[in-house]
This record gives C-alpha cells, structure tokens and sequence, in this order.
C-alpha cells in the first residue's frame, strides 16, 4: 500500500501543482498599468468658472476646458484638432461653417447644438455684458447662426483664416439653465469631467463624465489645488500632496531634482519673455535708446544664472516655436554694451537716463529675479531703471495705464496659439500697447488678420517680425521656461502651452 | 536659594557678558555708519557667474553670495542701515511726544491729564503691526511712515515713566520751594526734573530700541517696509525663504544678524535697569 | 486696553488661596468700567480704521474693483455714502460695519466678512495652541529655575530661554522650518493640511511668549517662598509638594493670566507673521495677502476683528484675573 501511495504521491503532487499554477495563471490578470484614482495638480489663483470671462489657460481656463465643450481644441503639438465640431470649411472668404456631431449633451440631457453655439457667441459679443472678458480676438465675428441643430455659420467682417484657433478655446454653457443659475460659480457641462466642487482659494474636484462623447480619460478623479505660495509648493511636491505642479521657479528647480518620487525639468514654453516698451514714456520714442536696451542685456548671462540654464537667449521675434510664421533661423540680439552706449551718446544722452521698470509679482516665471539682474546691466550702459513690482491681481490695469512706466516684463501668448493674435496685442489701440506704433506694423498685422490665404498671411507675418526687429518694438529676452514637477507615477506629456488639463494624464507604465 | 559661590562666578560671567554686547553692538553700528569703507563690495553688485556660493567656498566672498551673485557681507553690514536709521528715529520721535507728555500730565493732573491717558488707550486698540499693515496698505510703503507708525505705537511706554516719577516727585520739598521762588515751569523741567527722568528713560529707550527694530524687520518680512534690491535684513530673510533647503545662508546670515543685535540691546538693557534699583532682577 | 492695575504684585494676593467667595463673583460697578472701556477701544479702533479710509483721498475708487467704469464707481460712492460730508460718512460707516452691510471682497467671490470670518477658526486653533505651548513651557521652565534640585536645571533653562526673546517670531519659525521640516524631514514645512501643521507655528507662537512667562513666574514664585502664609502652612505640617502646588503655584497664576493679557497685543502682531511664515490659511495671512493686493475690503474688516479680538482677550483676561483675585474685584 504504502509502495503504491509513494510511487503514486509525485504524480498526484505533479497533477495537483499543474492544475493549481494553471488556475493561477488564469487568475491572475495580464499585467497592467497600475490604477491611479486621483490626482491632484497645482494650479494658479481661480476667478470664475464662467467661460464667458476666465482667460487664463494654467487657471480658470483650465477648469472650463474639462468641465465643458468647444468647437476645436489644440492639442499638445498645437495642432487643431475637432472637439464639437466634426468638420469646418471656409464656404465664403468672409464665412466659416461648422459641422458639429449630434452626440454631445450636457448633463440634463440638453443637446450642445448648432443653437447652443450661436447663443453663448451672443452671449459674450452682444449681450448685456458684452464684450465679455474672453471674447478677446472676436473683433471681425459679426454673426453667428444656426443654420440648423448639426450646422453654425459664422459671418465675419473680413476674412478670418484663424477663427476655428480662436474658437478653442471658447467654452458652451447651457441657456435655459444659466437663466437660474450663476455660471461664475456653477457649472454643468459636457465636457469628459463634471464638476464635484468649487473653491476659487483651496481646491476644485472633477469626477469623470460617464456620458462624454469622446474617448474617457484615464484618471477618474482630479483635483486642482491653488497654492500661490512657492515654499509651500515646494513643501507640497515634496511631500507628495501634490502630484503635479508647473511654472515652478527655476532657481528652485535644483532642489527637487533631489526627490526620486518626482520628474523634475523644463522645456520651452511656447511663450516668448520680452520687455513691452511704452513708447509714450519719456525716451522711449527714440529708436537709439530702444536699441541700445537691447544691446545692453546679457541674456546668456541671465539664462545661465538666474534660469538655471533652464532656457538660452531667444531670438528677434515675439513667437513662439508652434505659431504659424515662426521663424527658425532668426538669431538673438547681440550683447554689446559698447554699442548700447554709443547709441546712447548718439541720441544726446551720455549722461545717463532713469526709466521705471515694472514686473509682476508672480504669474511670469523667473521674473523677480531676471528683473534685478537686468536692472543692474541697463546701469552698466547708463540707464538707471527703477523697479516697481505689482501684484498679479492689479496687473491688468497696471499694464493699460498710459502713464505706465517705460519697461513692463512680460511674456507674450495667445491662448489660440493664432500669430495674428499675439500680433495684434502690440497694434495701436490694443489694450496691451501704448504710445505710437510704427505704421508698418499695423498694416501688416491687419493685413495678416483679414488675409484671404495662407500664403498672404505668412508674408504678412513674415513682414511684421521684421518691423518688430528694425523698430526695436520690444526688448527680446527669451523663451519662458516651462518648469515642471511632476510624481514619476504618472505619464504626462510636458506641453509648451500653458494648458493643465488631467485629461492628458495617463498612469506610468 | 542664594548660594554666595554661583552668584559671584554668574556676575562675573555677567560682566563678560556684558562687555560682549557693548562690543557687538558696536561693531554693528560702526559697521553700519562706516559701510561703504567696511563693506567689500557694492551690496547691490551683481556677479551672475557666481550666483549662490557657499559662505567660507571662496576668499572673496566669505559669507557666501545669492542668488544674483551679490556678496552677504556687504549686504550684511549694509542690511544693517535701514533696522537702525528707522529704530534710531522712532525712538527719538516717541521720546519728543512722550516725555512732554509725561512731563505734563504729571505735573498738572486733571483734564489735560486724562485727555492724554485717553490718547494713550487708543494707541492700545489695535496691535502695532496690524495698525503698520493698516495704514502702509492706505498710504503707500513710505519708510516715513513705518517711522511714524512705530514712533506712535511706542510713546506710551515713555510717558508712563515719565507721569509716575513726575507725580511722585511734584510734592518735593525742592520742587516745591523752586516753584514758589519763582522757577518757571521749564527751569524746574529742567533743573529738577529732567535729571531724575533720564536714567528712566534709558531704560525705557533701550526696550524701545529692540521693539522698533523689531517691528521694522517684521514689516520687511512682510514686503511692507524695505523692497528689493536696497539690502535690509528682514527682507533678505523674506528673499532667501524659498532657498532654505538650498542655499540657507541667504535666510539665516542676516537673521544671526538681526539676533545678534538685539541680543546685544536687551543685555545691555537688563544690565542698565539692573544698575537703576528698580527692582528689576537680571537673570 | 491697558489690564487691571492691581497688576503682577503676588504679594497682594489673598492667602487662603479660596478662588470664590459667596457672594457675586464681580461687582457690578467695576465690570460696568471695564466693558465700557473695551467699548471705548472698540470705537477707538473702528475710528481709526475710517479716518484711514478717508486719508487715501478717495475711498470709493479704492474700494472699487480693478476694471470698474467711472460710472460703477459713482455707484460705489453713492451707495457708500462717500460723497456726503464726513460725519455724516462716519456714521454710515459704522452703520454699515454693523449691520455686515460692507462691500465685496474684490478678489474673491464672498463678501469681506465671510472671508475674514472663514479664517479666523484657524487663528483661533494657532493662538490657542500658541499660547498653551508658551504657558505651559514658560510655567515649567520658571518652575525648575526654582524649585529644581539640581543647579544645572535651575540655570540652564531660563538662559537659553532668555535668548529667545531676542529672536523674532520669523526667525525662530524659519530657522524651525530649516530644523525639522529640511533637515529632518520630521514636519511640514507650510500649510494647514494636517495636524501635524500645527505643531510648527504654534511652537514659534509659544517660544514668543514662554521667556517672558518663565521669568515672571521665576520672580513671582521667589517671592511667595518668603511669604508668611507658606511658613504657617510649613508650621502646620503640609508636605513641601503640597505647599507648592496648591499655594504658592495658585497664588501665581494671577501675574502669569495678566501678563498674557499685557503681551496680547505682540501676540497678536506675532501670529500675522508667524502666520506667513507658515503659509498658516488664518486671519494674519489673509490680512497680509490682502493688502498685498490691495482688497480695501478685507483689509479693513479684517483689521476691525483683529481689534475686537484685541480688546476682547484684554477684557477677558481682566475678568479672570479679577475672579482670581478677590482683592480686585470690588
């Protein structure tokens, strides 16, 4: 018997441990990205939810964009791409017609239709509060229709090649419910996220929308997180409250390359860092003196030190990488402080001149610092500039007063990624510039807004970079660096735009 | 409790203690009036190649640079300018309202001497700082007005002194027999009462001394007192506080400064008072 | 307001050591002194709030939202009152602090008093532990600078202490932060997210009050130790231990409640900074951030709390000292 069960035993442990490892094996699952259920990302300060007014893409902007729908959207290579809207075509040179899918509702159960549209563009372009504060860019839209519920027709006043850019970032609320509801601090959308909670000054919570009409995000929970205090930022990175956080000093980016839990780095924003100058401010209308700011800044110096090495010197042009018109071969502005004073003694004014010299508190990365630094060279030439920091909530009016200081730093972008745009923000009249602008420039950038063709528009905008470069029209400093924490658990493509969206993460491999 | 050996080896240590202070203190204030003679380089002289040295890495920049190169030490002993010239003058100035003051309500009572006790309740209505953020935020950051401000909210500490001893000396036999000889209000001010008041009011003066310096390199902190680039020590600790876990030094260098400076005055305070038989126990 | 003026004299204090008697706790005559004091420090602080509003020449463009038209800020003066003559603005003024009745925060969505009052819960936490953690360290070290058995505790702790007063509260909290939050790792460094934010900032709070704590308590306990009711309770036998705690300790906790009511005003002053060192979301920060961006609004309400705050820790302490203190009651 017991000769049996031991010539036996191995087998049946054979056949016993075979079937065991064999159910195992069909337990056990394909090996998968590990789950991930939430993530929280730092954001900047909120305002509104109202798509109407919000305008900052790494803020208000970046909420709405999830919560609820656009016509088109740019994704991460600022590509356009169809959000709404399934197809468009310039049917007139002064008409565009979007063809919008019929699958997208809000959450009661209302259809985002062709009346949807038209009734938010009138909204922000003709109603009792109109021009609302994101309808920036829309100047040439006169009409919007609805030709029927799958069609909207735009009319605008001249050709507008860039319009289906601009609509992306132009957000739909529902009529009937904004009639009882205050859009600024409600939402209900269509987006592939619906909103959970709302706090302009702690958190804002996002739930996974299971009726959107795209393919569903990966990341079935977000929270956004306001921190404006940057030692706290860091604080939070560290220890791991934040999984995500960008536009982080680059003086600071060193120490938390030390954390093996975060991927820490920069690349080009598709933003330019420049000196917006006030022509109207004493000097400044003199092209030597303009010249000779530009001759006087170090910008590898400045690149090396206070950025970290993070971005190098940019070249004569306000654009970035990804607008249309960019142009690959232009070069910096040389370093010369020999020349800057030579224009400076040509323009009568060897003895010196004082200017002010205006930054924002926050908003614009590395500014504190590069101001200094940049102060302190200008004196080396003979130009004393004084400093004066602003709190990024005056900033707006700060940056319209007439009676601004000579020098604002500023970075350059257009929530579109649309060249005439950006270009338009330095034309005479436009909110942004002050003081005469060389007539040159203004032909140009009108004719490249109200181009009928690409190929105009290009030689338009190829024309006005090069007024910007002859006329001194700014001081060229470089690309704002697109500093970024975020946790090694998550796979997220760095964009050079500033949108934060969650539904572009997905969980590491 | 009073073993005789630990007591005199502690007033020796105390003597030691003190001569430390008066020489610290010293060295910071004549660093502070001798800047541009002592201090090696311009405090606001950029070196963008050499941003955020170590102290002690380098001879030529012995406490180190920050984040735009400039050197510590010269920002140090020029960081020492604003927390004086601004204590110095708030002092002064709540000496000249409050031992007229003191003078007065002493001497007179009545009325004028419950007015004033009135105007001395409302400076405590609402702490100092708050009262600064308060009116800097209204008026603009005038350096004038932290003067002020810091001048008023300490007025009372001197005219209390000031009152009591007045009071307690009006009935005198000397003062008495002045004022029916004749001695005006003012020669008897300062024949006889003067005298007496000033050791008081060193007492007095150095506890304000600390509180305005304080005071100023708190608004500093707070971005509502000295701004960026002039070098201060409390708006360099404010500067350097992101850098904390990299370059400390930024932060902490002038901050052992500013310790060491009031340090210094609340020895020499505790040591003066001491001398004075107030009652005032010195540890 | 300025405390009792039967101030820290422990020699004063009744000898039985009985914290009540029968009859009403406070007479009537003196607590109808003391509120109409804290209502005279009240008005005096709400004043000067107004006189400061109208010092910046133009109250309704301050008050105003960045992008407002000329049109909304005629609204503004109107509604406000601000184009009346001064008295009659002063008055509106308090009227409408009283009623809640004032504007909007310009930067957030809630009124000036919903912000102010959300924070105010965490300063509230920040000051209790604060002055907890100061009491309780002050009290001990006085204590052991005392009664201690061995001279190195008797000596040490209230040297090293004594220095502390001479450290400002930023410096001690960041040098704190460097301490426990960088180097060790042990702590947060900013924040409010967890309890163990607190610790941080209300050690900072604490070590801003404990030194002079510690030696009021040290020159107070040195006192009763001679008094003659100690050598009675001696006499009669009580244990050492005894006679500390229940006497001499009791009879010392009327100069340690004052001094704290003397110190409210640095201590108030001390948490908006310690405050914004720590990033602590309270009442002191938001001020700060406040005037940083110029929200007239929150500004100016937060400041009326922070002195009706002021005034009500200095009434309070006044109170308790005078249920403490038999002699100062009537």
């Amino acid at each position: 018997m017991k000769t049996q069960s031991l010539v036996r035993a191995p087998a049946r442990v054979a056949i016993v441990m075979a079937a065991a490892i064999g159910a195992a094996a069909l337990l056990v699952p394909a090996p998968a990205a590990a789950q991930i259920e939430t993530v929280t990302v730092g954001i900047e300060p909120l305002t509104t939810l109202d798509p109407g007014k919000g305008r900052a893409t790494r803020g208000d902007l970046a909420i709405s964009s999830q919560i609820y729908s656009s016509l088109t959207s740019v994704n991460e290579d600022g590509t356009l791409v169809g959000d709404l809207a399934l197809s468009w075509e310039q049917t007139a040179p002064t008409e565009w017609t979007f063809n919008l899918r019929d699958d997208a509702f809000f959450a009661d159960g209302s259809p985002v239709d062709a009346n949807v549209v038209a009734w938010n563009l009138d909204r922000m372009l003709k109603g009792p509060d109109a021009p609302m504060p994101a309808a920036t860019g829309m100047r040439l839209i006169a009409e919007v229709t609805a030709k029927d519920a799958k069609t909207v027709v735009f009319t605008t006043s001249e050709p507008f090649l860039d319009l289906p850019r601009r609509l992306a970032w132009t957000y739909f609320i529902e009529p009937k419910w904004a009639e009882e509801h205050d859009p600024s601090t409600e939402a209900m959308g269509s987006g592939p996220y619906t909103l959970v909670s709302w706090d302009p000054a702690g958190d804002v919570v996002l739930k996974l929308n299971e009726n959107y009409y795209g393919p569903k995000p990966a990341i079935p929970n977000a929270t956004y997180r306001v921190i404006p205090n940057e030692a706290t930022r860091l604080a939070a990175l560290r220890g791991g409250e934040l999984d995500a956080a960008f536009g982080i000093d680059p003086l600071s980016v060193g120490q938390l390359q030390a954390e093996d839990s975060l991927s820490v780095g920069a690349i080009d924003a598709n933003k330019m860092q420049t000196m917006r100058i006030n022509f109207g401010a004493p000097h400044m209308d003199d092209l030597r003196v303009r010249q000779a700011i530009n001759y006087a800044i170090d910008k590898d110096a400045i690149t090396k030190s206070v950025y970290a090495g993070l971005v190098g010197p940019g070249s004569t042009q306000i654009l970035g990488p990804l607008y249309d018109g960019f142009e690959a071969n232009r070069e910096a502005w040389p370093y010369d402080p020999e020349k800057a004073r030579a224009l400076l003694a040509e323009a009568g004014l060897s003895d010196g001149i004082t200017i002010r010299l205006g930054t924002a508190e926050t908003g614009y990365v590395g500014a504190a610092q590069a101001t200094q630094a940049i102060a302190a060279q200008l004196g080396q030439v003979g130009i004393k500039a004084e400093i004066e920091t602003i709190p990024y909530a005056n900033w707006v009016r700060y940056l319209r007063d007439p009676e601004g200081p000579a020098l604002t730093f500023i970075a350059w972008g257009s929530q579109s990624v649309s060249t005439p745009e950006i270009l338009a923000q330095l034309v005479t009249g436009a909110p942004y510039a002050i003081g005469p602008v060389p007539a040159a420039y203004d032909a140009a950038v009108a004719a490249a807004t109200g181009a009928a063709d690409e190929a105009t528009k290009l030689a338009e905008i190829a024309k006005a970079l090069q007024v910007t470069e002859d006329e001194a029209m700014t001081v060229f400093l470089w690309a704002q660096p697109q500093t970024y924490a975020i946790s090694r658990k998550l796979d997220w493509k760095v964009r050079m735009d500033d949108w934060v969206r969650v539904y572009d993460i997905h969980p590491a491999q | 409790m009073n073993l005789p050996k630990s007591t005199m080896r502690r007033r020796d240590l105390g003597k030691v203690g003190e001569w430390a202070a008066i020489a610290m203190l010293s060295a910071l204030v004549i660093g502070a009036v001798f800047a541009p003679f002592v201090a090696p380089y311009d405090p606001l002289a950029q070196d963008l190649t050499n941003i955020m040295q170590p102290p002690f890495a380098s001879m030529a920049h012995p406490l180190g640079t920050d984040f735009l190169g400039r050197d510590m030490l010269s920002r140090i002993i020029y960081g020492a300018q604003p927390p004086m010239v601004v204590g110095a003058f708030a002092v002064l100035l709540a000496l000249v309202i409050g031992v007229p003051l003191g003078i007065m309500s002493g001497w007179r009572g009545g009325w004028p001497d419950m007015a004033i006790g009135r105007l001395a309740d409302i400076q405590m209505s609402i702490p100092g700082l708050v009262l600064a953020l308060l009116v800097l935020a209204m008026l603009g950051k005038h350096l004038s007005l932290v003067v002020l401000i810091i001048a008023l909210e300490s007025w009372p500490l001197h005219y209390r002194v000031v009152r009591a001893y007045v009071q307690s000396v009006r009935g005198n036999g000397y003062v008495e027999a002045a004022s029916l000889a004749g001695v005006g209000p003012v020669g008897i001010t300062f024949r006889h009462l003067l005298p007496g008041v000033v050791p008081l009011l060193a007492v007095t003066a150095t506890a304000n001394v600390a509180t305005a310096v304080l005071a100023e390199a708190a608004l500093s902190y707070l971005g509502m007192g000295v701004v960026p680039p002039t070098a201060d020590w409390g708006s360099m600790v404010a500067e350097g506080q992101t850098q904390l876990s990299g370059a400390w030094w930024i932060s902490v260098l002038p901050g052992f400064a500013l310790i060491a400076l009031l340090l210094s005055v609340q020895v020499i305070g505790n040591a003066i008072s001491a001398r004075q038989s107030l009652g005032g126990r010195d540890l | 307001m300025p405390p009792s003026t039967s101030g820290p004299t422990p020699a004063n204090t009744a000898s039985t050591g009985a914290f009540r008697s029968a009859r009403l706790p406070i007479g009537p005559r003196v607590l109808g002194h003391r509120l109409l004091a804290a209502a005279f420090a009240v008005w005096a602080a709400v004043t000067i709030v107004f006189v400061m509003i109208t010092a910046t020449g133009d109250p309704a463009l301050a008050l105003a939202p960045e992008d407002a038209s000329a049109a909304q800020v005629e609204q503004i003066r109107a509604r406000y009152g601000f184009d009346q003559p001064i008295p009659v603005q002063y008055v509106r003024f308090v009227v409408d602090l009283a009623t809640g009745g004032f504007p909007s925060s310009l930067y957030s969505r809630q009124t000036a008093a919903q912000v102010v009052l959300g924070t105010l819960p965490n300063t509230l936490l920040l000051g209790g532990a604060g002055i907890a953690i100061g009491v309780l360290l002050g009290g001990t070290v006085g204590y052991l600078s005392v009664f201690a058995r061995f001279r190195v505790v008797r000596e040490v702790p209230i040297s090293v202490l004594m220095v502390f007063q001479s450290i400002p509260a930023f410096l001690t909290g960041i040098l704190l932060i460097l301490l426990f939050s960088l180097q060790l790792r042990w702590l947060p460094t900013s924040g409010a997210r967890s309890w163990w934010s607190l610790i941080l900032p209300a050690v900072t709070v604490g070590l801003s009050l404990a030194p002079a704590i510690a030696r009021l308590l040290r020159s107070a306990l040195m006192e009763q130790i001679t008094a003659d009711y100690v050598n009675t309770a001696r006499a009669k036998g009580l244990t050492r231990r005894r006679i500390r705690l229940h006497h001499i300790l009791g009879n010392s906790l009327v100069p340690v409640v004052t001094l704290v009511g003397l110190q409210a005003g640095s201590l108030l002053s001390g948490i908006v900074v310690v405050e914004t060192v720590f990033a602590w979301p309270g009442l002191g920060s938001q001020l700060v951030k406040s005037v940083n961006l110029h929200d007239y609004p929150v500004v100016v309400t937060a400041v009326i709390v922070v002195a009706i705050a002021y005034v009500l820790l200095s009434l309070l302490v006044d109170l308790l000292v005078m249920l403490l203190n038999p002699r100062s009651r009537y």
